[in-house]
C-alpha cells in the first residue's frame, strides 16, 4: 500500500504539470488565432476610430507583450481569478460556475446511460454472437451511430414534444411557473430526459461495439472452459467471470469520455436550450472573449487530467495485473 | 463395473473448410485406482477425448456417435442439469497452461470458493476455506495465496493450485491434461511425481494426457496411443511400452533419448500429422511410416488383439521387431 500511495502523489504531480503545460499551450495557440479582440468589441467591420479601439486594447491589457501577458494569466488564475469577459462583462469564474452545475447534469447522466446501457445490449450481443438478437442489435447500433446528434436530438424533439407533447422542446426548467421543493427537481428531470436519451443515444453505439468484442474475446479464454469443466451453469460464468473480464475496456473508454465531460455536449445544449457551458464556449468562440476561452479550456485540462488519474485508478482496481510504478 | 469405459467414440469438429474429423471410433475402459495414460502428438484428438468425457467441447463439436459410460451412466444422454452435478465433484481436470486456466482478475481464493459454491451452496465460509486449506496442503501450498492473483505465482505454484482445485471434491476420476507443459524440466519431474504419489496415496482413478512419452511412462498402468483421431495401439503400458505392436508408438518411443541406457539414434518421424478434413486413404500412418506398403495406401487396418489385452492398427504388427527403422 505504501507503493500505492508513493504511486497516486506522483501521478497527482504530473497532472498539475500536465495541466500547466495545457494552459501554456492554449495560452499561445489561442493568441495565434486571427481576430483582434479589440476590434471586435469595438464593432466587428472596422468602423470605429483607430483611437477607440487602442483604448479599448489598452483597458485589456492587449498592447502588453504575450510572454508578459501569459505571466500575468497564470499569476491570476493560481489566485483563482479567471479573469474577466470581454463579452458577458463578468468574471470568468462567475459565468463558469453558473453553468457547471446544468452542464455536469446534462453529461454526466448522458454518458452513465450511454455507459450501462451500452455495456448491458452489447454483452448480450457479443454473448450470442451471430444469433438474431446479436445481428439486431448490431444494426440498430450502426443505425445510432451513423446518425448525427444534432439531427437526432432535433428528431425527437420533434416526435415526443412537439408531436406527442410529452417533454418540454428546450431549457433546463419551466420559466411560467416556479416550482419549488421535490417539485423543482421534477421539473430538471422532466426537462433533462430528452437531452440526456439523446446524448445517451449519440454514445452509446461507441460502449456497445467495445463490450461487445470485448465480451466475444473473452468467450473464448481458458478460464471460461475451465469453470464450465468445474460445473457452473453457463449464466454464472458470464455474469461472475467473462462480464467482469471484458469490463476493462469499457471503463477505459468511460475515462477517456469523462474527460470531456464539460466541453463535449455543445450541440445537445444548442439544440435543446441548455444552459450550459457548451454554448457559454460556443459564444466566446464566436466573440474572441479570450478569457472564456481560457477558462472554459482550463477547466477541461483540468477535468481530461483528472479523468485519466481516475482511470488509471479504476483500472488498477479492475485489472491486478496493472501495478503500480 | 468399469469407473469409465468409453465405447465408439466419435467426435467431429465443424469448420468452413470441412469437417474435421477429431476422433474416430475411440473405445477403452479405466479401472478403478487405475491410471490410463493417452499419448500422441499434437492434434491427434487426446484434449479432445478430455473435453468429450466433461462435455466441454466447443460449440463447433459434435459427438457423432459412441457413448461415454461412467460408473455405468452414460454422460452423453445426461442432461445439462444432471452433467454439471458430475462436473468436479466426481470427474474433474488437471487443466495445462494454469496461467490462462483461471481468471486473472480474480483472487485465487475467491476462485476457488465460488468452486465449492457452484457444488455446496449451503457450506459456510469457513468451513469452505478449511476445505480449501487441507487441499492447498496436499497439494503443497499454505494458505497465504488465497488473496494472490494467478500472475503473481511461479510456474510450479500456478500448477499446484490447479491440482488443489482438482481434488476440492475428491473426485473418482482426475483428468490430467498435459499437466506439465510450459513447466521447466526439473518442476516437470516435481510436478509428475507429486501427482503420482497422490495418486497412489489416495487412490485416484486417472487419465494421464501426455505428448512426452516418459509422462505416461512414468505414471501409466494402460496406454492408449492415438494418432489422427485414431487409436493406433492400445493396452497393458509394460507390454506397449516394451514390445510395442505399432510403427508409430515406436518411432514416438525411439524419437526420446534414454539417459539410462547406451548413446543411440535419436529417430525424428518424418512428414507432418495428417489432416485431418480429408485425411489419407488406408492406414492414416502410411504417408510418414517407413514400413508402408502397397497395402497400407488402400486399405485401413482394423484395431487387432495381438496379444491378450494388447491391440494394435498394423498391417504388419510384427515385421518390426524384423525390420531396423532408423
Amino acid at each position: 500500500m505504501a507503493s500505492m500511495k508513493a504511486y497516486m502523489t506522483r501521478r497527482l504531480i504530473e497532472t498539475i504539470i500536465v495541466v500547466f503545460f495545457a494552459m501554456f499551450v492554449n495560452f499561445f495557440i489561442i493568441n495565434l488565432a486571427p481576430g483582434d479582440p479589440a476590434r471586435i468589441m469595438t464593432g466587428e467591420f472596422g468602423y470605429a476610430c483607430p483611437e477607440y479601439v487602442e483604448a479599448m486594447r489598452k483597458k485589456w491589457g492587449l498592447d502588453k507583450p504575450l510572454h508578459e501577458r501569459f505571466l500575468i494569466y497564470l499569476a491570476n488564475v493560481l489566485k483563482g481569478d479567471l479573469g474577466y469577459s470581454y463579452g458577458y462583462y463578468s468574471p470568468v469564474a462567475q459565468l463558469i460556475a453558473e453553468r457547471i452545475g446544468a452542464t455536469l447534469l446534462l453529461m454526466l447522466t448522458g454518458i452513465m446511460l450511454a455507459f450501462v446501457i451500452g455495456t448491458l445490449i452489447g454483452a448480450q450481443a457479443g454473448r450470442k454472437m451471430g444469433s438474431k438478437t446479436d445481428m439486431t442489435l448490431s444494426f440498430i447500433n450502426l443505425m445510432l451511430w451513423s446518425m448525427p446528434v444534432f439531427w437526432l436530438g432535433l428528431i425527437l424533439i420533434l416526435v415526443f414534444s412537439v408531436w406527442c407533447g410529452f417533454f418540454p422542446t428546450s431549457g433546463m426548467m419551466s420559466v411560467r411557473t416556479e416550482y419549488h421543493g421535490m417539485w423543482k427537481y421534477l421539473d430538471i428531470l422532466w426537462h433533462l430526459t430528452l437531452p440526456a436519451i439523446t446524448l445517451a443515444l449519440a454514445e452509446l453505439p461507441i460502449y456497445f461495439k467495445i463490450v461487445r468484442a470485448s465480451v466475444i474475446e473473452q468467450t473464448s479464454e481458458e478460464y471460461v472452459r475451465t469453470f464450465r469443466a468445474v460445473g457452473m451453469r453457463e449464466d454464472k460464468v458470464f455474469k461472475r467471470y467473462v462480464l467482469r473480464n471484458a469490463l476493462v475496456p469499457p471503463v477505459t473508454m468511460l475515462g477517456l469520455h469523462l474527460g470531456y465531460v464539460l466541453s463535449g455536449a455543445v450541440l445537445i445544449e444548442v439544440v435543446f436550450g441548455w444552459p450550459g457551458l457548451g454554448r457559454l464556449l460556443l459564444e466566446a468562440v464566436y466573440r474572441r472573449d479570450y478569457p472564456v476561452l481560457m477558462g472554459m479550456y482550463l477547466v477541461t485540462s483540468i477535468c481530461v487530467a483528472l479523468a485519466n488519474l481516475a482511470t488509471d485508478l479504476i483500472y488498477m482496481i479492475l485489472d491486478p495485473r496493472i501495478r503500480y510504478r | 463395473m468399469s469407473l469409465l469405459e468409453v465405447r465408439d467414440l466419435s467426435v467431429r469438429y465443424h469448420t468452413k473448410k470441412g469437417d474435421v474429423k477429431a476422433l474416430n471410433n475411440i473405445w477403452f475402459r479405466l479401472e478403478r485406482g487405475k491410471v490410463l495414460g493417452v499419448l500422441g502428438e499434437s492434434g491427434c484428438g487426446k484434449t479432445t477425448l478430455a473435453y468429450s468425457i466433461v462435455r466441454i467441447l466447443p460449440p463447433n463439436a459434435r459427438i457423432t456417435s459412441g457413448s461415454i459410460l461412467f460408473d455405468g451412466v452414460n454422460l452423453l444422454e445426461l442432461s445439462e442439469r444432471k452433467m454439471n452435478r458430475v462436473r468436479w465433484k466426481r470427474i474433474s481436470i488437471i487443466f495445462q497452461n494454469a496461467m490462462s486456466a483461471l481468471s486473472p482478475v480474480h483472487t485465487i481464493g475467491s476462485q476457488l470458493l465460488d468452486v465449492i459454491y457452484t457444488h455446496n451452496r449451503k457450506m459456510t465460509k469457513r468451513k469452505a476455506l478449511e476445505l480449501i486449506e487441507e487441499k492447498l496442503k496436499i497439494a503443497g501450498l499454505n494458505t497465504s495465496i488465497l488473496k494472490r492473483y494467478i500472475h503473481e505465482l511461479s510456474g510450479g505454484m500456478r500448477q499446484r493450485v490447479l491440482i488443489a482445485m482438482s481434488l476440492l471434491f475428491n473426485p473418482e476420476l482426475v483428468i490430467a491434461d498435459e499437466p506439465t507443459t510450459g513447466l521447466d524440466v526439473v518442476l516437470q519431474y516435481q510436478i509428475l511425481k507429486e501427482i503420482k504419489s497422490l495418486q497412489e496415496k489416495l487412490g485416484l482413478s486417472m487419465m494421464v494426457i501426455s505428448h512426452d512419452v516418459s509422462v505416461v511412462a512414468n505414471m501409466s498402468d494402460e496406454v492408449l496411443v492415438l494418432y489422427g483421431g485414431r487409436m493406433m495401439e492400445y493396452g497393458d503400458a509394460f507390454e506397449v511400452f516394451h514390445n510395442p505392436m505399432n510403427p508409430y508408438t515406436y518411432l514416438l518411443l525411439r524419437s526420446q533419448p534414454d539417459i539410462r541406457k547406451p548413446r543411440s539414434k535419436i529417430v525424428e518421424i518424418p512428414g507432418n500429422p495428417p489432416n485431418l478434413i480429408s485425411p489419407p486413404n488406408g492406414c492414416i500412418f502410411h504417408p510418414r511410416c517407413p514400413l508402408a506398403k502397397d497395402i497400407c495406401q488402400k486399405e485401413e487396418p482394423n484395431l487387432v488383439e495381438v496379444s491378450k489385452n494388447h491391440f494394435t492398427r498394423c498391417h504388419f504388427p510384427d515385421e518390426l521387431k524384423e525390420e531396423a527403422i532408423t
